[in-house]
Order: structure tokens, then sequence, then C-alpha cells
């Protein structure tokens, strides 16, 4: 469709009367995003009221039943029901991964400015960190976990551990950025002192490509626990995790495929919803982006 | 003595859209080029001349943009009509542009001499050979010493001037009929400014090609044009030949500017003015997006009655070439 | 030409032999093998109340030479006397208070405001930093926002809110909230459109008359140099080579590159007819300036001697200082 000045008054005119509706067609990657995040949250977090059988019930005699309206997944090797499983397995991925997005983030930023601004520890800590990153992430969660008793809270610490480089990178870039800026020249000129000039003016403005990477950390960190738990040294085998539970299905896969399916599906749309959210964020904070019509 | 016109831009109207708005930024204007003149537009940001410039070349990207009116005829047909193929066409061979950052105008990755011989290739079809002796022809003509060694150079390893040199040869390679410059020398220290001006005058002489000299610097504009329109919140404001446009200018607007700005005195005795408070314009320029009713420029002008405030005036010719769009021009009305 | 008054008084502000250099790493092991000498050795006095200029083009080491001299650089040589006192000598915190005294306006009016401060917030920081109390800041911060022309509703918004000539404005502001005697102005009005310059200086110009502060002016605008400087100082490749009263400078150039810098400057006047001194070649990069005079690359008067040995700033007659070998009139 040819543009012309009144194709743009219309849209013009239309995003203004209802707002939603423009931000919607301006965003539509963000809003699928979060919607599908707030349903696959929603069902996690009610996981207690929908899924009316125990997940860790044992039941022999009913075991690898295909899915049916007693069990709407089926049911597992020992005859546990897959939906509720899947539902509060929901729980632990969400968990891990907002936990890891906000442990990582935190450290990160921290060891990231000392490394932006204090040109002797940069050398000292950026070493460590490329160290750190040598090593393959699963590797390196694994060897973490082998030194603590397996929970869910020794999961969050190994996967946060390999995603601190990513963070300190990306924070010492900015603020090495920030650092030639002009205003901060001038805080000094104005006798601020250090510990402000880093509260006050470097951090606002390293928020916004902050939370763009927290989100794909979040996301990263759900794989990152399904794998573990898969490979056995995540969640312990008692808490209903994705990851163990295709693993336990992946003996009879050709018996009841079902038991890898539904956890695999949940996997898959939570990581694309938080993907999405994190793709719309950086959209909708890009100045120039946002304000298109 | 009255050649055709090569370019005449009629009533020329470009909007941009976006959330907070319709910005008007050109809001009818119309002007005439004669070939081999250089005309001046002159204007400070915001009021429309690099888009004026621009879209000549339909060099704006649309969406956001949309052009709202007007043509634009270039040797009868209206370029804002014309297809994009025939565009390519006219694109550095009839019509040229210069822009004003060179560091970001010539692409990193290819030599200097590749980028005018592709020019020169697509064009006039010559070959790679015939390309590549032309280019180190032009890098000869723009002053550039060592031209066979410098055509196999990177853009990164030219200093400024030298790559706004090398951008007037890539633009005149085809040897255009017009040169649009879009302020080509307010990136430039004051020396190296001086010598393309020079240069750019130079080449004019020699190849007649015309020039639309888009810049916010009056002196620039004394030095170099002919003919000067002046832009206000995206309309132009007076046009007038040169001389009489610092001598005598009509306009408010045009007046306020030259009044406000700091002169060199350079003839001993000192400087009369040193130390004075400079004529100040008050006020803003206006924000296009704010539907304008009366004269763009009523709320900071000196001399604004109630007419000015609601009507906007109309191009009136004074004679001589010169035109004013004010209801009360000249010294005192 | 300069006032000295009864006593014997101390210039706001002298500086002597100032040099910055930038190692720039190489070699093995990544040690220094080369230096861009940004400044190389300059020496100036200011006068109370008075306004001197530095003017020069890109790579001359005006903007270096201004932040250098407040200490938001460290020198790597020379000194610093402002009222007497050594402050290049001082450590970090011993000068923190002393910062009080010589402020900075800076060139671009978007990239020194930090974006994410309220402007209220912006010009108190001064204040805040040395311990004013909440009451007398927000009573400081109204005073300078009218001082400077800007509307107390103000004090919330963004700088994003703002136009360039009201951002330069709260930049003057803060620099003013501390009752500095000395502003550097990095080229406050560069990056204005030429209507709103007007106004700025108008202010700066007000501002000195009202309250007696002495401007670093740093500008590649003669012009505005001429209109706001008593005295002017040329800087090229880190040196200075010519300076002097701003009336005698102007008119009477001595210095080759300043003539030539005073010919480059397009006028606003198509009917004047000047003779156009184009210099030859590019700005010489201040890695490896050229020997002796070096400006004897570009200079069409170089004689054997300027390419061998370094002139050094003296008086030449007409109560500017040259550094040059030949005696131009």
């Amino acid at each position: 469709m040819a543009v012309t000045l009144a194709n743009l008054e219309l849209r013009l005119a239309s995003s203004s009367r209802r707002p939603w509706l423009g931000f919607a067609r301006r965003h539509p990657l963000l809003v699928l995003g979060a919607a599908l995040l707030l349903v696959m949250a929603a069902l996690a977090l009610a996981a207690p009221w929908i899924a009316a059988k125990d997940p860790t019930e044992m039941d022999i005699l009913h075991r690898l039943k295909p899915p049916s309206a007693e069990h709407w997944f089926g049911t597992d090797a020992l005859g546990r029901d897959v939906f509720s499983r899947t539902l509060w397995g929901g729980r632990v991925s969400l968990v891990v991964g907002i936990s890891v997005a906000l442990s990582a983030t935190s450290i990160g930023v921290l060891i990231g400015m000392a490394a932006g601004f204090i040109r002797l520890a940069d050398t000292l800590i950026m070493r460590v960190m490329d160290g750190m990153m040598a090593i393959p992430g699963i590797l390196l969660a694994v060897a973490l976990m082998t030194l603590a008793h397996a929970s869910v809270r020794t999961v969050v610490i190994a996967i946060t551990v390999p995603e601190i480089p990513r963070v300190v990178r990306l924070v010492r870039a900015l603020v090495l950025i920030i650092r030639e800026q002009p205003y901060i020249q001038a805080a000094e000129a104005v006798g601020t002192r250090y510990h402000w000039l880093l509260l006050r003016h470097v951090l606002p403005n390293i928020v916004t490509p902050l939370i763009v990477q927290a989100t794909f950390i979040c996301a990263s960190a759900v794989i990152f626990e399904a794998y573990l738990s898969f490979l056995g040294a995540g969640t312990p085998p008692e808490i209903p995790s994705w990851g163990n539970m295709m693993a336990e299905g992946r003996a009879v896969v050709q018996l009841a495929f079902h038991i890898i399916l539904y956890p695999g599906l949940f996997l898959g749309f939570t990581v694309l919803s938080i993907n999405l959210l994190g793709d719309g964020l950086r959209d909708l904070l890009d100045p120039r982006i946002a304000r298109r019509l | 003595m009255n050649p055709a016109p090569l370019l005449e831009i009629e009533d020329l109207k470009v909007y941009f859209a976006n959330r907070d708005g319709i910005f008007r930024a050109v809001d009818g204007v119309s002007c005439t080029l004669d070939p081999g003149e250089t005309l001046g537009i002159v204007g400070e940001s915001g009021c429309g001349k690099s888009v004026t410039a621009m879209s000549i070349l339909r060099l704006i990207p649309s969406p956001p943009s949309v052009v709202a009116g007007g043509a634009i005829r270039y040797r009868g047909a209206d370029l804002l009509q014309v297809s994009e193929q025939r565009m390519r066409e006219i694109r550095g061979n009839e019509i040229s542009m210069i822009f004003q950052d060179p560091m970001t105008s010539l692409n990193p990755v290819l030599t200097i001499g590749e980028q005018i011989a592709e020019t020169v290739t697509l064009h006039q079809k010559l070959g790679g050979r015939a390309s590549w002796d032309r280019a180190v022809e032009m890098l000869q003509l723009v002053n550039i010493p060592e031209p066979v060694k410098r055509a196999r150079e990177y853009p990164h390893q030219f200093s400024g001037g030298m790559r706004q040199r090398a951008m007037i040869a890539l633009a005149l390679a085809c040897n255009p009929n017009v040169l649009i410059a879009d302020e080509p020398s307010t990136a430039l220290d004051v020396t190296i400014q001086a010598q393309i001006l020079d240069l750019m005058l130079k080449l004019k002489q020699e190849f007649g090609t015309a020039i639309i000299m888009i810049t916010h610097d009056l002196g620039v504009v004394a030095e170099t044009c002919a003919r000067v329109l002046v832009m206000y919140a995206g309309r132009k404001v007076e046009e007038a030949p040169v001389a009489d446009l610092f001598r005598e200018p009509l306009h408010p607007y045009t007046q306020g500017l030259l009044a406000s700005i700091p002169k060199l005195h350079t003839l001993g005795g000192g400087h009369p003015g040193r130390r004075q408070r400079l004529a100040e314009i008050p006020g803003m320029v206006p924000s296009l997006s704010d539907q304008v009713q009366g004269c763009p420029f009523a709320p900071r002008c000196p001399r604004a009655t109630a007419q000015c405030r609601e009507a906007a005036p109309p191009l009136e010719p004074k004679g001589g070439g010169r035109m004013v769009a004010c209801w009360r021009p000249g010294v005192d009305a | 030409m300069l006032e000295t008054g009864g006593g014997r008084v101390n210039p706001l502000l002298e500086v002597r032999g100032l040099k910055k250099h930038y190692p720039i790493a190489g070699g093995w092991f990544g040690g220094p093998v080369k230096q861009v000498r940004a400044v190389d050795g300059i020496s100036f006095k200011l006068e109370r109340g008075r306004t001197l200029g530095i003017v020069g083009e890109s790579g001359c080491g005006k903007s270096t030479a201004a932040k250098t001299i407040m200490r938001l650089i460290e020198p790597t040589e020379g000194q610093v006397l402002l009222d007497g006192e050594d402050i290049t000598a001082m450590s970090k915190s011993a000068f923190r208070p002393r910062r009080k005294d010589v402020q900075i306006v800076f060139q671009d009016p978007y990239a020194s405001l930090n974006p994410r401060m309220s402007s209220g917030a912006i010009v108190a920081e001064p204040l805040r930093n040395f311990g004013v109390p909440r009451a007398e800041r927000e009573r400081r911060v109204a005073e300078l926002f009218d001082r400077v022309g800007l509307h107390q509703e103000a004090r919330g918004k963004f700088p994003h809110e703002f136009s360039g000539g009201q951002r330069q404005r709260l930049g003057i502001a803060r620099a003013l909230a501390l009752s500095p005697k000395l502003i550097v102005c990095d080229e406050p009005v560069s990056a204005l459109d030429v209507s709103i310059q007007a106004q700025v200086i108008n202010l700066l110009i007000d501002l000195q008359d009202e309250l007696g502060i002495s401007y670093l002016f740093v500008a590649h605008d003669l012009a505005v140099v001429q209109h706001i400087c008593d005295r002017v100082a040329v800087m090229y490749l880190g040196r200075i080579v010519e300076m002097g009263d701003c009336d005698t400078l102007f008119a009477a150039p001595r210095h080759p590159y300043t003539q030539a810098l005073l010919s480059a400057v397009p006028v606003p006047d198509p009917a004047s007819v000047r003779r156009h001194i184009i210099l030859g070649g590019d700005v010489p990069s201040p890695i490896s300036p050229p020997s002796g005079c070096h400006f004897h690359t570009r200079c069409p008067y170089a004689t054997e001697r300027c390419r061998v040995e370094s002139p050094v700033l003296r008086p030449a007659g007409n109560g500017s200082d040259v550094a040059c070998h030949l005696d131009l009139d």
C-alpha cells in the first residue's frame, strides 16, 4: 500500500484512540512473549489447585498409561501423573530461571563496574572471566553440583556461576563507554565522589541493556536446569523437573512417548516466550524503534 | 539570457509521522536552479533544508516520511513520480550529492579508487581499466597528492579534509549537472574548509555544474553562492541574490540572524562592538508538530502584529529576483 | 592592556610549561613506544574578571589543555597556579575542595547532562557534594535557574525535554553553583544554532559583568572569540604560536598560522574582498609532529632554520608574544 499522508494520519489517529492496539501492532513479539509467559507462569503457580493428583504419588498398576480422562498427560514409569508433574516441574524451572537471572545480574554488575572503573582490577578480573568462559558451562555446573548436596538452591548457584562472565563483559563494556561521557567528567568537576558517581551516574544508565540481558539469562538458565536434571546432576529426583522427567522417559520412549513430549513442549514454550519477551523489550527500550508509528 | 531552469521544486511538502504526531519538515517550498548557478539554502537546525535536498534524490525512507504534495521537476520529469530505475540512473550520474560527515559517507571496506571506479562503471559503462584511470584522474583533479598511490588506500587512511575531497571526486566523477552539497565544510577545520570551498568553486567553473549549497553558516553562503534561500520552520521566508540579501535583508528572521552573528573584524582599529550584547532572537524554533496558524516566525518577531498571528503571509516578489514571505518586510513597515 | 592595579596582585590563573603526553602502547609487551604530545609546553596568565581565548583547529590540544588545567586530566609536566597556589602538586583529595573555584561548561549540551537525572538534581549536585543543607540547596537552585533564564517549573524535567540552548544554560547553572572564580568554557556555543549562540554568549557576558568571573574560553570560531575575549592564545599542535591582546592580534597577526587562520574564516559579507591564504596540506598528527617549528610543513615562509629549531614564544614588539623565527609584518 502506497505511503500517503492519509494513511499515516489514520494510523496515528487509531493508535491514539486505542493505545493498546497500537502497542500490540508495534511490538508484536513483546506482546506474544509476555502473554505466553504469563500463561506458563500461571499454570505453574496454580499447580497445587489445577493438578488434582499428587505428583509424587506412585501407582505401579497404572504405569506407562497413555493420556486419558483420568490422567490428562498419561502416567510415567512409576505410575505418577505426568500432568501434575509437568505443572510442578514448571515451578522449579521458573524459580531457577528467575533466581539465576537476578543473582547473576547483581553479582555481574558489581564485578563489571569494578572492572570498568579500576584499571588494575580490570586485567585481573577479565582474565578470571576468560578462564571461566573457557570451561563449558555445563561442565562447570556439573562440577559445582558435585561439591554440594543436590537441591534447588545448589542448582541455582551452579547455574549462576557460569552466567556471571556474560554479565560482567556487558557491564564492563557499557561502563567503559559511559566513563568517557562528558556528564561523568562534569560530575567529577563538581566534586562528586566515586561511590556516588557509580550509583547515580553510571548505574541508571546501564539498566536498560541489563534488563534485556537478564531475560536472556533467565531463558538460558531454564534450559540449563533441564540439561542438568537430564544428566542427573540437577534437581534431586524426588522433585519433579522437566529435565529429570525427560531423562526417565528416555528409556521408555518407544512405549510411552508422552512422558517426554509434554515436559519437552512446556520447556520449549517457556523458553520461547522468555526469548520473545527479551527481544521485544530490547525493541521497546530502543528509543528509535519505540516511537515508530 | 534566461535559460530553462535545470531543477524546479514546486510547493514541496514532506512530512514525518511517528507516535508523537505528524512533523511538517518541509511545508510548501518552491525554488528553481539554473544551469551552472550556485544556489544557497540557509537555515538553522530543523528548518527543513536537508530534507528538501535529500528529497530531490528521494533518499528519505518512506515511511516514516511521506511526500504530502508538490513536485520536483528535472528535465521535464517529476522526480517524485519517476521509477526507482530512473532514479538510480540519475543519482551519482546527473545529480550528485556530498554529505556533511566524510567519515561515515565513505564505505570503510572499499578503497577510494574502487568506490569512484564503481560509479563510473555503473553509469558510463566503462570497463575495469578505464574506470580505474578515471578514478585516479578525479583524485588528481581534487588535488590529492600521489593519486595513484592514494587510490589504493582506504578511507581511514585519509584525513578529514582529504576524505571530503575524495567525496567531491566521487560526486563529480560522472560529470553531473547538479551537485547537492549538504553542509560540506561544517565538520572541517576552518583552514581545511577554505581549501574545500575553494576547490568546489574551481571545479564548478571548469565543469559548469550547478551547485545547491546547504549550510547554516552565512559566511560560507556569502563566499560561494550567487542566490540564497532562507528557510524557517519548513518554509521559505526569503530569497534574493546574495549581495542584496546581506546588504538589505527584508525578512525579520534574516535580519535577526545577520544581527546576531558576531562578525570577525580584521581591519585594525579594534572591534567596536566587542563585549557588547549581541542582538538576540528571543525564544526557540517552533516544534514542527504544531499546526501553525499565521506566520511561523510571529512568536519571535519584533514587528509581529495581529495579522501576522492570524494568517501566514504568502511569498511576494519584490523585483530583482527577490521574494519575501512577510506582512511587514523591510527596515520599517 | 593589562590592569595591574596599585599593589602586586597574583593573576587568578598562571600556567607554566604545562604538558600532557599520552603514551601509545606498542612494541613488545605493550610498553609505550610513542607519545601523543597533546599539550607540549604552554604558559600563560589570566587576570581576575578577564577572558582569555584559546583558539586552534582540531588536534591542537586546546580542549586537552583546558581540562588539564582543572585536573580533569592529570598533567604530565608543568604547573598550574590558582590564586598563587600550585594545584598540580596537590593530591587529588587535597585538591577537591579547590574545585569550587574552577568549573567547566562543556561543548556538547546533550552529552554533558546525565539523561537519568532531573535538571534540578543536576544543578544541585555540586552543592550536595560540598555539604550544603537541603533547604539552602533548594533556594540556591531556584536562584540559579532564574539567573540563567530557565523556568522554575523546569526543575523536575529531564534533559531530553529541553532544547539545545536550554541544556547549555543548565550546564552554565551547574557551573555557577559553587560560585567559582574561573569558568573554563570548552567550545560552549559550537554545538548550538546560530540564533541560540547569541543568547548564550550574551548570558556569559552578563554573568561576567555581574559576578566578575574569569573565563578561559576555548573555541575554534574566531568571530565569537574576538567578541568575548580580552586576550587570545593561538595553539597549533600542542604549542602556543601567538598570544596577545585581542584587538592587536586580530588586526595585525604576526605568526603565519594566525594570518592563515584569520584569512580562512568565511565572512558573511559578499562585498568584502579578502585575500585567502590557502594553506597546503593537512594538519599533521600530534603523534609524530614535524621537527623544529611544528608549522614549517605548511608555512609559506619556512626556512631551513624553521625545520631544525623550535621557536620560543617571545614578545614581538606590538605587545603580543609570537613563536616564530621570522620577523613578519
